[in-house]
């Protein structure tokens, strides 16, 4: 892994609350990671092609207005289809229910309101290195 | 709710529960001016709201309902808001409702109704330019037919909703509906036809005092703006008329009945600024959409208010407080100087075309962040008095239905395949060729409906008249 991590940030489909991603994506910048903002309206493809073309070593992706779980499953399934081993990460309105089972499908953590950018920036630092040291 | 059917059930509900208002909120696609069935749209049919698709949905949503009796509220952003527009006048047609009598409130906000990213959204679903005339006839053809109906409300809500401060809610509404009746009235329509029927919609915040001083300020500086800029002769025309929704920002995700206690203050600051009308936020907003139950507890939060209080007794009970006059003069001053900003810069669509609204909505986002993080700002339950490990609290989780995709493309598919192809194509024709002349596109519309053109059809013969390709499909 390159020393700066590249990490791409975006929505999936037509909901607009991006608060939280700008939030994050600020948060990432300041803490030494390089930030690639994809922003909204994704499509699953569009949004793997980005993260390929880009060569990012983590796929950050947000969500407010449900069907996270369909749309991951599309997100993993195309990067399975292009043999790209990029883990993913989720943050967002997230329901509980839902957390275990973004877990088993591989996505590596879910944050959601509440979490701290203390723990944020902590996990990215364990588990993709980079970062400022704290 | 996601399906006609299934919003048709809960408003009758909520009429049961003594609603006297109606709104719709809509799913995604149907937000941006695309059908159930558009590449677009997949994962997000009936996510968020209700799919509205063709005229016969709207029958669907309405039937039973007395739309007449009721004031109906149409919140949608463009094109679909003129679409549904036109759904809603054909509907009252076939009912034989004397449109002239009606008192709809028609949202009709040309840019702000979209959630997130003013500048993102601004161009990507409906050039801006065609957002702005549909919003402008929608007005005109209400001037000329409807003189009970509010046909715009300016969407500062969703403008304050993004992390700005009560000033630049104040400053971009009100600019907003400067730049559009300035338009009007170089349509030829009289500042005094349309000006009184001008509302707004804002967002109630947590901070109590302010939010009451926001209000006042904004009547303050809504008919100084009407008087000298426009020459509004009428009273009328002078008055801010605001309807309010307490902030859903301000809800916290964690312990979630807490925020009944947060949107209850915020119904009194509303009513102590003196706001026409109020939606309290039900307190599972930052979880799914809201419950039976959440949505019940949110109507009586205003019932025990308004109806038990004695709140509602006196108008502006705070004027005269040194402290709440100070902080009006102070909001009203940096209100005004931020609009004169904003029309040297052009108007608020150059204004957000140039960065200026994304500049402000990041620096406020960052800073609250800031504040929050070392403690500056409290959020009971967020970063003080904090549980460990907390069950959510809310037995009941509104879940979409998945399958309702698969069910509203089917119902596509019929309605596409049942109707007669020629007048579909004949209607195509004949909306494209009055788009892209100068007329008012509402009667129009309402012929296309007629001969059966879904929303997302009407939509894209519109974009084109305007040679706007939508893209990501």
């Amino acid at each position: 892994m390159r020393k700066v991590p590249r990490v791409v940030l975006g929505k999936i489909g037509l909901d607009s609350h991006d608060t939280g991603m700008r939030l994050v994506s600020s948060l990432l910048r300041n803490a030494g990671y390089e930030v690639i903002y994809a922003g909204l309206f994704n499509t699953p493809e569009t949004l793997v092609k980005a993260a390929i073309d880009e060569d990012v070593d983590v796929v950050g992706l947000s969500f407010h207005s449900g069907g996270q779980v369909e749309k991951v499953h599309r997100v993993l399934e195309l990067l399975a289809k292009k043999k790209a081993n990029i883990p993913l990460v989720v943050g967002g309105v997230i329901v509980q229910d839902d957390i275990p089972k973004l877990k088993a499908m591989g996505v590596r953590e879910v944050f959601v309101p509440g979490s701290s950018a203390d723990d944020i920036i902590r996990f990215f630092r364990g588990a993709f290195g980079g970062g400022h040291q704290a | 709710m996601g399906a006609p059917e299934e919003t048709n059930k809960r408003l009758r509900y909520l009429i049961s529960e003594g609603l006297t208002g109606i709104s719709i909120s809509c799913d995604g696609p149907t937000l941006v001016g695309i059908d159930a069935d558009h590449p677009l749209a997949e994962g997000e049919v009936g996510l968020v709201g209700c799919s509205i698709c063709t005229l016969d949905d709207i029958e669907v949503i309405f039937s039973d309902i007395p739309i007449e009796s009721l004031r109906p509220l149409l919140i949608y952003a463009q094109p679909a808001s003129a679409i549904i527009f036109a759904m809603f006048l054909l509907l009252c047609k076939r009912r034989g409702i004397d449109i002239r009598q009606l008192e709809a409130t028609i949202q009709n906000d040309p840019i702000y109704q979209m959630s997130g990213g003013a500048l993102e959204c601004l161009d990507k679903f409906t050039p801006v330019e065609l957002a702005m005339r549909l919003s402008l006839d929608t007005i005109e053809y209400c001037a000329k037919n409807m003189p009970k109906a509010k046909p715009i409300g300016i969407n500062a809500y969703n403008v304050r909703e993004r992390g700005v401060d009560a000033v630049t809610e104040v400053a971009y509404g009100i600019g907003l509906a400067v730049d559009m009746a300035a338009a009007l009235v170089e349509r030829g329509v009289g500042i005094d036809e349309f000006a009184p029927n001008i509302s707004f919609f804002m967002s109630t915040h947590i901070d109590f005092f302010e939010e009451v001083a926001k209000y006042r300020a904004a009547r303050r500086l809504w008919a100084r703006v009407m008087k000298q800029k426009f020459q509004a002769q009428r009273e009328a025309s002078c008055r801010f008329r605001v309807a309010v929704q307490t902030a859903g920002s301000s809800l916290t995700t964690q312990q979630p009945l807490n925020n009944i206690i947060r949107t209850a203050s915020e119904v009194i600051a509303s009513v102590l600024g003196g706001v026409q009308s109020i939606r309290a936020t039900p307190y599972d907003e930052g979880i799914c959409l809201p419950t039976e139950s959440s949505a019940r507890i949110a109507i009586r939060t205003q019932q025990i208010i308004f109806e038990e209080t004695g709140i509602g007794n006196t108008a502006d009970p705070l004027g005269g407080s040194y402290y709440v006059e100070w902080l009006t003069n102070q909001i009203e001053d940096r209100a005004a100087m931020e609009l004169e900003e904003i029309e040297k810069a052009g108007g608020v669509v150059a204004a957000i075309k140039s960065g200026r609204l994304e500049r402000a909505v990041n620096d406020a986002i960052e800073k609250r962040q800031a504040k929050m993080s070392v403690g500056e700002d409290v959020v009971v339950g967020v970063n003080e008095y904090v549980v460990a490990e907390e069950d959510v609290g809310i037995q009941d989780i509104y879940r979409a239905d998945l399958g309702l995709e698969e069910k509203r493309k089917e119902y596509l598919m019929r309605y596409r395949s049942e109707r007669e192809g020629q007048s579909v194509s004949r209607a195509r024709e004949e909306l494209l060729k009055l788009a892209k002349q100068g007329v008012n596109l509402i009667s129009p519309i309402m012929q296309a409906l007629e001969a059966k053109m879904t929303m997302g059809e009407i939509a894209d013969a519109l974009r084109e008249a305007y040679g706007f390709v939508l893209r990501g499909a």
